[in-house]
């Protein structure tokens, strides 16, 4: 028989609309509107899970975000999500659900007996018990120990679902729309104000959904929200983080209710919230009470009870016994007794109250002065034990198999304490209080404390209306308020009963009252200390129910006041959130932007390997059928540049064009070599220091015109060197006449090399003589290519004679065409990136790895640049002693004495015998002008080595080559054939 | 000085039109761009173009000046031949340096009813008419890339990017409009 404990009335679920689902294999039905615990309570399931550490029985304990022991693995295969609650999954058709942390079936733990050992095992067993051998600890305590342990299993699979994130801003946030909720964001709406009111559920209302009486006044109020139109009601949406500046994150669960999201729909949405002004209406979670045997399925929160009554019209036992130390739970009695729950009777530590009188009359069976001290039952239970309060007199029982139980509401102040405001102990509720704000948020309703649907929502009205008055909209009409006798929800002080069993006061991480006296023992006593020893308040509800009892358990061991001991410290999360959430769009192939040169197409077509150079793609090399290898391929296009030309795209490179009347002085200063002298139609070769005097960066900076420069910075570096170019422009020479414009996407610009480069770039070029007379090595001018404006600099990385052709990036297909079809007569060959390294490497031009942020002008053999006269950024700390050291590693050529054997790069150089590192290899390649393996590095008195030889040891590889240490410059020493 | 086109950097990457809802607009405007930067010392504000403050954009026959930093503009202007813009922008010349940037820049233009709320996915700037409006500007970051974001219309956007980065700009606007669909224009 389906949906036997489902009332044949009331509620807000569609009782014409059936959903089936399945638990731990069974089928199930519920209906639109479940969670997926109502649903399950419906059909009466009253065993959920097994508890974390003692796998103990446990039962739905709640109707909401604080639920500890309803934890599921929720949905299958990639979907698989663990950890779910089900109090607040909300049902759909389909639904597929696996109870937790147990070996075998639910009713017969396999792990169950960990509960037989229980008594030693409490808090800080494991660390202090699996000490020894120390070796164990890893390979076999921990891994057993896991095994054991609670909790879900992930998918393990990719996530085939998508997240987004979003920004959004207002001037009033109203988060959460129980009564105060609603109050605040139609006061503040009417204001004209810009509202989002966010609530975590799929339905709005909060409290309300538990007020039938109340249904008019949260209708209305909906429809008044929906008619204004700078409202945004985002339903299905957890504020879980109040950050600086006004700023809040959400999650919207834009498809968890759906068995998978539509298309072009993202399962969740991670929301940024800008808010002027925050009215927080969080309500509060209802607070357990700690007594031996508090976690046995049938024990629920009351007013979670009442809800399940009244919202989803489930009966959720047949008998129940109410245990409450304050008046507001009394309504729970009389919302269980009209779904046909037979009320045992009400368990009170008091002596008397006005709700106990109306519950007498009403004709409930009221016991004063007496407290629950032990349930009865094994996997469900079946009655309690009570006494008189204090332990005085006789126990009794009452059989039963639902057990209500209130100690009190805890203000959700989680949001107000993490924007900043401090927590206030109450008395007269026991409970902490926002205290005044530190940022504009105000809290109204429950969550401070004013309890009751009438004086909820008049403080929430009152919240709402000062906000938006705080945002700038000072007037709106005033909205209705609901009416309701309110009764107190002031409880008396007893978090906890004495009695022999385990009295738990965090249920999903298994803590005991008595592990926080232990706790304390052992000298964590701090609250935050007895926190982490104890796990308590650490699990996914985050004590939202039981945080407080342990704290009050801990401020009586200590002897203190519970308003001195506090709460641990309120952080995000207020409510788990998933991991796909916040990593939103930014996965795979968007997990970073990547950055394709003007000529990227060309390559593709041209079946370019691709390179990641920082976030661009740039052509590694250009394989071709008859390259055996990629060695094949790199050597092919070196050695079609060293013999005949080649052509590269280097539009990577950074440029920054720079004009001004001080442009050329501040060159002067941000290079360490001089520019001003630079005639106009001339590039030179600078080096750029870091304030620090290690070098910076290289390149080639170009004087287009009297006060007009062009320069040209490393890949890598081509963002920092803008940077540094302006702060310094900014902070330190504000007075220079100096205008900086990156144009690096402005220009495409390819590298024509080798000794027929002339002639293959000769028919594109028009409009300069190209003879070594009138454009001599490192001449620019201004010219046209293919027939676009271009401009053609006359330089060299490879060793070559060379040139570059620069053109407005829209024209950069069309001359790199007209160039390959000009070449092809000398047969130019494109060549990529890992062969202009072999060519700079045996020409014996630094690059990354000697320029790597730790090697001075003078290491990389280029100390005679630094200027002599005149400051330029890094010249004072440069001339620090441990800088100038002769004895510093200096850049060396290096090549393997066997060609053939290979040399990595981080290998150590070191005398033969010797384990000493001399300095290190940075670069290395197999040569095409000068065949075999030979590179670049740094070693200690370099020059005085040039002759020797040494080994390059690389442990990593378990290699060692016999390496002749020579100068650098392996190719052209005399740097002839640059300059044709 | 040359007739011949250019390519355009997302030549080839406009999606295919994906039905929808409440289709955005996709468009790619042929524009010429220039960067004006203020000399030091100079006022280049009286020299025949309208230069707007921070967050604002001013028109001038056909020519918007966008603002894009302290003392710095990008004029924007439709298509007319290489170097057209710069050329009618000389008369800023002595009292700014002139930088074309047609090449280094594109635009991509984002029309369409829910354009704001797909923008409210890849950018923090609240872009509610009673904060922004047809004629703002604003220097931001638009699915992490550095964009200047310029309301041309009530529902349109014009977003200019680094050219080497527009492609993976049209792809994240592409996949935020994926909800409401998109097409080309």
């Amino acid at each position: 028989m389906s949906q036997t404990h489902r009332l044949p009335a009331g509620g807000h679920v569609e009782r014409g609309a059936t959903l089936t689902f399945r638990f731990d294999g069974r089928s199930y039905q519920g209906h639109p509107g479940d969670t997926l615990a109502a649903a399950l309570l419906a059909n009466g399931v009253r065993l959920v899970g097994r508890s974390f550490k003692y796998h103990r029985p446990r039962g739905i304990f709640s109707a909401g975000v604080e639920e500890p022991n309803a934890l599921v693995e929720l949905r299958s295969g990639a979907r698989r999500e663990p950890d779910t609650r089900a109090t607040i999954a909300e049902l759909f058709d389909g639904l597929v659900a696996e109870s937790q942390t147990r070996q075998g079936s639910l009713a017969f733990d396999r792990m169950a007996v960990s509960g037989l050992a229980a008594p030693w095992l409490g808090a800080g067993f494991y660390y202090k018990t699996f000490m020894w051998p120390p070796r164990f600890w890893e390979r076999v305590y921990e891994p057993l120990i896991r095994r054991a342990a609670g909790l879900g299993r992930a998918s393990g699979l990719p996530d085939p679902d998508h997240y987004e994130s979003a920004h959004a801003h207002c001037d009033v946030l109203v988060v959460g729309s129980g009564a105060a909720g609603l109050a605040a964001a139609r006061a503040a709406g009417a204001t004209g104000a810009r509202v989002i009111l966010a609530e975590q559920d799929f339905l709005l209302g909060g409290g309300l959904l538990a007020e039938p009486a109340q249904e008019g006044w949260r209708r209305t109020a909906l429809d008044a929200l929906a008619a204004m139109p700078e409202v945004t009601v985002m339903p299905r949406t957890t504020i879980f983080g109040f950050y600086d500046h006004g700023v809040l994150g959400a999650v919207e669960r834009v498809a968890d209710h759906l068995p998978e999201p539509p298309p072009h729909t993202p399962r969740q949405r991670f929301w940024t919230i800008r808010a002027a002004e925050v009215v927080l209406a969080t309500g509060a979670h209802e607070r357990l009470i700690a007594f031996p045997g508090n976690d046995r399925p049938g024990v629920m929160l009351a007013g979670s009870a009442a809800a399940y009554a009244r919202r989803w019209a489930v009966r959720p036992g047949g008998t129940a016994v109410l245990f409450a130390t304050h008046d507001a739970a009394y309504d729970s009695a009389l919302a269980l007794a009209e779904a046909g729950t037979r009320i045992a009777a009400i368990l009170d530590p008091r002596e008397d109250s006005p709700a106990m009188q109306h519950a007498r009359e009403a004709g409930f069976t009221v016991r004063a002065g007496s407290e629950i001290c032990d349930t009865i039952g094994g996997l469900a239970l079946r009655g309690v034990r009570f006494r008189n309060h204090g332990g005085a007199g006789q126990e009794a029982a009452l059989p039963a198999d639902l057990l209500l139980v209130s100690g009190g509401w805890n203000p959700a102040v989680h949001l107000a304490s993490q924007s900043g405001a401090p927590l206030v102990f109450d008395e007269a509720l026991q409970a902490f209080l926002p205290g005044p704000p530190v940022q504009r948020e105000r809290s109204a309703g429950a969550c401070r404390g004013i309890h009751g649907i009438a004086a909820a929502a008049a403080d929430g009205a009152e919240a709402g209306r000062a906000a938006a008055e705080g945002a700038g909209f000072p007037s709106g009409p005033a909205a209705p308020l609901p009416e309701a006798a309110d009764a107190s929800h002031a409880p008396f002080p007893l978090y906890e009963v004495r009695a022999r069993g385990k009295a738990f006061v965090d249920l999903q991480d298994d803590v005991t009252a008595e592990d926080m006296r232990l706790a304390h023992r052992e000298g964590f006593t701090h609250i935050e200390h007895a926190k982490r020893y104890t796990t308590h308040a650490m699990g996914t509800d985050q004590g939202k129910s039981g945080g407080i009892v342990g704290a009050a358990v801990l401020a009586e061991a200590r002897g203190e006041p519970l308003g001195v001991v506090g709460l641990p410290r309120f952080r995000p999360y207020t409510t788990p959130v998933a991991w796909g959430a916040m990593a939103g769009e930014a996965v795979g192939q968007h997990f970073q932007p990547t950055r394709r040169t003007p000529l990227h197409r060309w390559h593709e077509e041209a079946g370019a390997v691709w390179m990641d150079a920082g976030i661009w793609k740039r052509p590694a090399y250009y394989p071709r059928p008859a390259d055996a290898d990629a060695w094949a391929s790199v050597m092919r296009e070196a050695r079609a540049v060293r013999e005949r030309a080649g052509i590269c795209d280097v539009s990577t490179l950074g440029k920054i064009d720079i004009q001004g009347r001080d442009a050329a002085a501040f060159l002067d200063l941000v290079y360490a070599n001089t520019f001003s002298t630079l005639a106009v139609g001339r590039a030179r070769y600078g080096l750029m220091l870091r304030e620090d005097g290690i070098v910076f960066d290289d390149g080639t900076t170009s004087r287009i015109g009297p006060q007009h420069f062009y320069m040209t910075t490393t890949t890598a570096q081509a963002g920092p060197v803008m940077q540094h170019l302006e702060f310094h422009l900014a902070s330190c020479w504000p007075d220079l006449d100096v205008s900086l414009a990156s144009v690096t996407d402005q220009w495409a610009t390819m590298s024509i090399a080798g000794p027929r480069a002339r002639e293959a770039i000769a028919p594109v070029i028009g409009g300069l003589d190209l003879s070594d007379a009138a454009f001599p090595f490192m001449a620019v001018g201004d010219c046209t290519a293919a027939g676009v404006p271009a401009r053609l600099f006359r330089l060299s990385f490879s060793g070559e004679m060379a040139y570059e052709i620069a053109v407005p990036a829209g024209y950069a297909d069309r001359v790199w065409r007209a160039v390959m079809a000009a070449g092809a007569a000398y047969g130019i060959e494109p060549y990529g990136v890992e062969a202009l390294g072999l060519l700079r490497i045996e020409k014996g031009h630094v690059a990354g790895p000697e320029l790597n942020g730790q090697t001075t002008a003078a290491d990389c053999g280029l100390g005679r640049m630094l200027k002599k006269r005149g400051d330029f950024i890094g010249r004072a700390l440069a001339g620090r002693p441990g800088l100038q050291d002769p004895s510093r590693p200096r850049l060396v050529g290096i090549r393997s004495v066997r060609p053939e054997q290979q040399i990595r790069a981080g290998s150590h150089l070191l005398e033969a015998g010797s384990s000493e590192s001399l300095g290190w290899v940075t670069s290395v390649t197999r040569g095409v002008a000068r065949p075999g393996w030979l590179g670049l590095a740094m070693l200690r008195d370099g020059e005085a080595r040039i002759g020797t030889t040494l080994t390059a040891a690389n442990p990593l590889f378990d290699e060692a080559a016999p390496v002749e240490i020579v100068s650098p410059h392996h190719y052209d020493p005399e740097n002839a054939r640059v300059r044709g | 000085m040359s007739a011949v086109e250019p390519l355009h950097p997302l030549a080839g990457l406009m999606p295919a039109p994906l039905p929808g809802p409440d289709p955005l607009r996709l468009g790619l405007p042929r524009r010429e761009l220039v960067q004006v930067t203020a000399r030091h010392g100079a006022d280049p504000t009286g020299l025949g173009f309208a230069l707007p403050g921070p967050g604002e954009s001013a028109e001038t026959a056909g020519i918007t000046a966008l603002w894009m930093q302290p003392r710095g503009w990008l004029l924007s202007a439709p298509w007319d031949g290489e170097g057209a813009l710069l050329t009618r922008a000389a008369p800023l010349a002595p009292a700014a340096a002139l930088v074309d940037q047609s090449h280094g820049r594109c635009t991509i233009r984002l029309a369409g009813a829910k354009s704001r709320a797909v923008l409210a996915k890849l950018c923090r700037i609240d872009l509610h008419p009673r904060i922004f409006g047809p004629g703002r500007v604003a220097a931001t970051q638009v699915a992490h890339l550095a964009c200047l974001l310029h309301q041309a219309e009530p529902e349109a956007f014009e977003l200019i990017v680094f050219s080497t980065l527009a492609a993976n700009l049209l792809d994240a606007l592409a996949s935020a409009a994926a909800e409401y669909g998109y097409a080309p224009g």
